[in-house]
């Protein structure tokens, strides 16, 4: 599978409304002004506390793959948008827009409203929970 | 009947009697009816009328808004500043009044408890009694609570609670916004529902503490869901962010360190065998 790292302008176009939230910690860790497009196989689905999982393997333009650790929000609140642990299994193909680490490892954040099924198919459930947390304006 | 079943028979109708004089309590007679799933209104900031962290225009003296800058500089740089709540530490009051999962009242005449689904319980004590002589301090504190008829109907519609006795470190709300090491913080609290609409409760908190330079009163609000499902939220289930000595790391998919930060070096590793290469 192809990986997109197309790096995306942090223009008003991107700019993600407040959702709900995370409490936990500051999401600053991830970088929201430089997102970008990742598309992979979902190795798991970590519906897990305190917040969501998604590892999801991305292949190389050298063939071999790297493995992303995505975090998402909290099943508490997920649950209360219909989501479930089964709504994403392992196999499937994701498009997922993310903010990366700021280090440059593989990992990163992903919205509920930035992933969809790479065959097109839509997620079956609401997307009132979009956006980043807006924890992540701590500093702003 | 055998032995066993009479103990069984014993159990439930000592259950059934709690269960009824735990409702009892709640919305009948004197007590106001708290009962069902209170919500935050939005956002997850202290004072929820402004944004988080200097928003919060919080009334700090210079040497904790100096803490609070060092602290919002490394979130900036990808770290969690004064937030320990990111390596699961309990949030504490009055943090946990922010009700970032939802909570629910349990009314009964000699203690109020206030259940959530990321904290522990708070316990406020209803029976008249005075500070213990030497508690040990907990990340809720120590409350003490008095009802109170405003109106004079025989009927009890505020809740005053004191809180004294919390340990530390504690921060308002996730931006790091510090209370102060010497942990001496006091809290204030008056909760009572809205007059016009029953489903809409206020906790106006005023803090005490050493990294204020004076009392800070925030009026926070819940909504009430009449028909609730409870989830949990144990903070240590999968936590993937990792504080060693004073740097945060993020854990990877292969249950690895990865660097947080730009250019973040790997931990002090001092006290492990290192291999010759």
């Amino acid at each position: 599978m192809r990986r997109r790292l197309a790096m995306l302008l942090a223009t008003g176009a991107l700019a993600l409304t407040a959702g709900p939230t995370l409490g936990h910690h500051s999401f600053a860790m991830f970088d929201r002004d430089n997102q970008i497009d990742l598309e992979g196989v979902v190795q798991e689905f970590k519906f897990a506390n305190p917040h969501t999982f998604i590892y999801l393997a991305v292949k190389q333009d050298d063939g071999s793959t790297v493995t992303w650790s995505l975090e998402g929000q909290s099943p508490g609140l997920l649950v209360r948008e219909g989501w479930t642990s089964r709504t994403l299994k392992p196999g499937d193909e994701l498009r997922m827009r993310i903010a990366p680490l700021r280090s440059g490892a593989p990992g990163g954040a992903w919205a509920a409203d930035q992933i969809s099924f790479r065959d097109g198919r839509a997620l079956e459930v609401s997307h009132r929970t979009v956006g980043f947390p807006e924890s992540s304006d701590v500093t702003r | 009947m055998t032995n066993r079943h009479l103990i069984g028979s014993v159990a439930l109708l000592t259950l059934l009697t709690l269960a009824t004089a735990g409702a009892r309590a709640e919305g009948e007679g004197k007590y106001p009816d708290w009962g069902g799933q209170w919500f935050r209104p939005s956002g997850i900031q202290f004072d929820s009328t402004k944004p988080l962290g200097r928003g919060q225009q919080a009334p700090l003296t210079s040497e904790y808004r100096a803490k609070f800058e060092a602290g919002l500089a490394d979130v900036a740089a990808g770290g969690h500043g004064l937030n320990e709540h990111a390596s699961c530490l309990p949030h504490g009051m009055p943090r946990m009044m922010n009700v970032i999962y939802p909570m629910e009242f349990i009314v009964q005449p000699k203690i109020t408890y206030i259940l959530f689904e990321d904290n522990l319980p708070r316990r406020i004590y209803t029976d008249g009694r005075s500070w213990p002589a030497e508690p040990e301090p907990s990340f809720a504190g120590y409350s003490i609570g008095h009802w109170v008829d405003e109106a004079g109907e025989g009927r009890f519609n505020l809740l005053e609670i004191e809180t004294r006795y919390m340990m530390g470190p504690r921060t308002f709300e996730v931006s790091g916004l510090p209370l102060h090491e010497d942990n001496q913080t006091v809290v204030k609290e008056r909760i009572f529902l809205d007059k016009a609409k029953p489903d809409l409760l206020y906790d106006e908190i005023t803090t005490i503490d050493h990294a204020l330079t004076r009392p800070w009163t925030v009026t926070k609000s819940y909504r009430r869901e009449r028909n609730p499902v409870w989830f949990s939220n144990e903070c240590a289930e999968d936590n993937h962010h990792v504080t060693i000595g004073k740097d945060d790391y993020f854990i990877s998919a292969d249950g690895l360190l990865m660097p947080a930060k730009k250019d973040q070096p790997p931990p002090d590793l001092r006290y492990f065998r290192q291999s010759k290469k």
